[in-house]
């Protein structure tokens, strides 16, 4: 679970390209939009993609709970880790 | 002219467009109800594909709304009339982004442009009045409002722009405050960015202001209020190379210049030089 957050947290930096922010800076429990990291809906949308790329897990667009798995990296970590049908492969 | 007469009987004047504005939006709502369950449905029975369905409605609702607007021009509530706008859309579909200083944007919008899909927030979906007129013109769910709806939206609104319509979205995601704007959101600009569709950006002002978020609808401006819808010059998202945060920010400083009376363009629709500073300014 450490390794997948710290995973989840290089494909965020990695898949949106943020250039202020390293890995190490984002904390596992804060909210990833608005007043966290700050990201937004097409992060968001960047982000189920690089996820399902790389774990094969799927994020239905329109899934009521996408708010609760999108809460935080370790919300995220928890719903991957729950669903992956691969291992983590490098992009 | 109003300006001149006595106190008394302009606030007579006011008292009138208070009930007047009053009676027009009692009379959208019913008038909303009816085509909602009586002319739509009908109008979706009359036969053709899904996609002809659809557009038979959207013209329905077309003028219905141009009805609404020459009624509140009548009526001296707002002035604003939808057959003179002229905008000049490309042939294909595009996405259609606007300042949003008034209740009455999308009918103006609407009435103006006819074969469009809006993005419009969920709550009206279930509207009993709205709803239903909002399903059969194909209109777009906003769905929660939060980060994680917006991929169902840039689906959606995906889906209407490859049936050839054009799709209209409010970048603030709301109401603009008074005299202002909101942040720009980008997914507006990444979805004409991923449908590779041109982005015409429309500014709309309302003098003195009314019907914004800050004034209650029933407070009407001292003098009646004049209603403008002004396009800008259409952009490419391929200058931004799949940049939609840049050009995001971009069309937002663009729209800062309208409210600020220093684009030149917002003199007036059909001034072929300030066109040509305006593209500059954004650098298309």
């Amino acid at each position: 679970m450490v390794e997948l957050i710290k995973e989840l947290k290089e494909l965020i930096v990695e898949s949106l390209m943020l250039e202020d922010v390293v890995p190490a800076d984002i904390v596992t429990d804060d909210p990833l939009f608005g007043s966290g990291l700050g990201l937004d809906s097409i992060d968001a949308l960047e982000l189920s993609m690089a996820i399902h790329k790389r774990y094969g897990v799927r994020i239905a667009a329109d899934d009521e709970k996408n708010r609760e798995i999108f809460r935080s990296v370790g919300s995220l970590a928890t719903f991957i880790a729950a669903h992956r049908t691969q291992e983590g492969v490098a992009p | 002219m109003l300006r001149f007469v006595s106190t008394p009987l302009r606030l007579v004047d006011q008292t009138f467009r208070v009930l007047l504005t009053t009676f027009a939006f009692t009379f959208f709502y019913c008038g909303g109800s009816v085509l909602s369950w009586l002319r739509l449905p009908i109008g979706w029975l009359g036969g053709g594909s899904r996609i002809e369905r659809i557009r038979r409605c959207q013209r329905i609702v077309q003028n219905g709304f141009v009805f609404f607007h020459d009624f509140m021009r009548v009526g001296r509530l707002i002035g604003f009339d939808p057959r003179k706008v002229g905008l000049r859309l490309p042939p294909g579909p595009c996405v259609l982004v606007a300042n949003h200083p008034t209740l009455v944007d999308v009918t103006a919008i609407i009435a103006t442009v006819g074969n469009l899909s809006c993005v419009v927030k969920r709550i009206l979906f279930f509207s009993p009045t709205l709803g239903p007129l909002l399903r059969f013109c194909w209109h777009i769910n906003s769905g929660a409002g939060d980060a994680t709806a917006g991929a169902a939206v840039m689906v959606e609104s995906l889906q209407r722009l490859r049936s050839g319509m054009t799709v209209l979205i409010f970048p603030e995601g709301t109401r603009s405050p008074e005299g202002g704007l909101r942040a720009f959101n980008r997914g507006a600009f990444e979805i004409a960015s991923r449908a590779d569709v041109p982005v015409v950006p429309v500014f709309l002002s309302c003098h003195p202001a009314m019907l914004s978020k800050e004034a209650p609808w029933y407070r009407a401006p001292a003098i009646p209020a004049q209603y403008h819808m002004i396009q800008l010059p259409t952009l490419d998202p391929k200058r931004w190379n799949g940049d939609s945060r840049a050009m995001a920010a971009d069309v937002q400083a663009l729209y800062q210049l309208c409210l600020e009376g220093k684009a030149p363009a917002a003199r007036g629709p059909r001034e072929p030089k300030p066109r040509v500073e305006l593209a500059k300014a954004v650098g298309a």
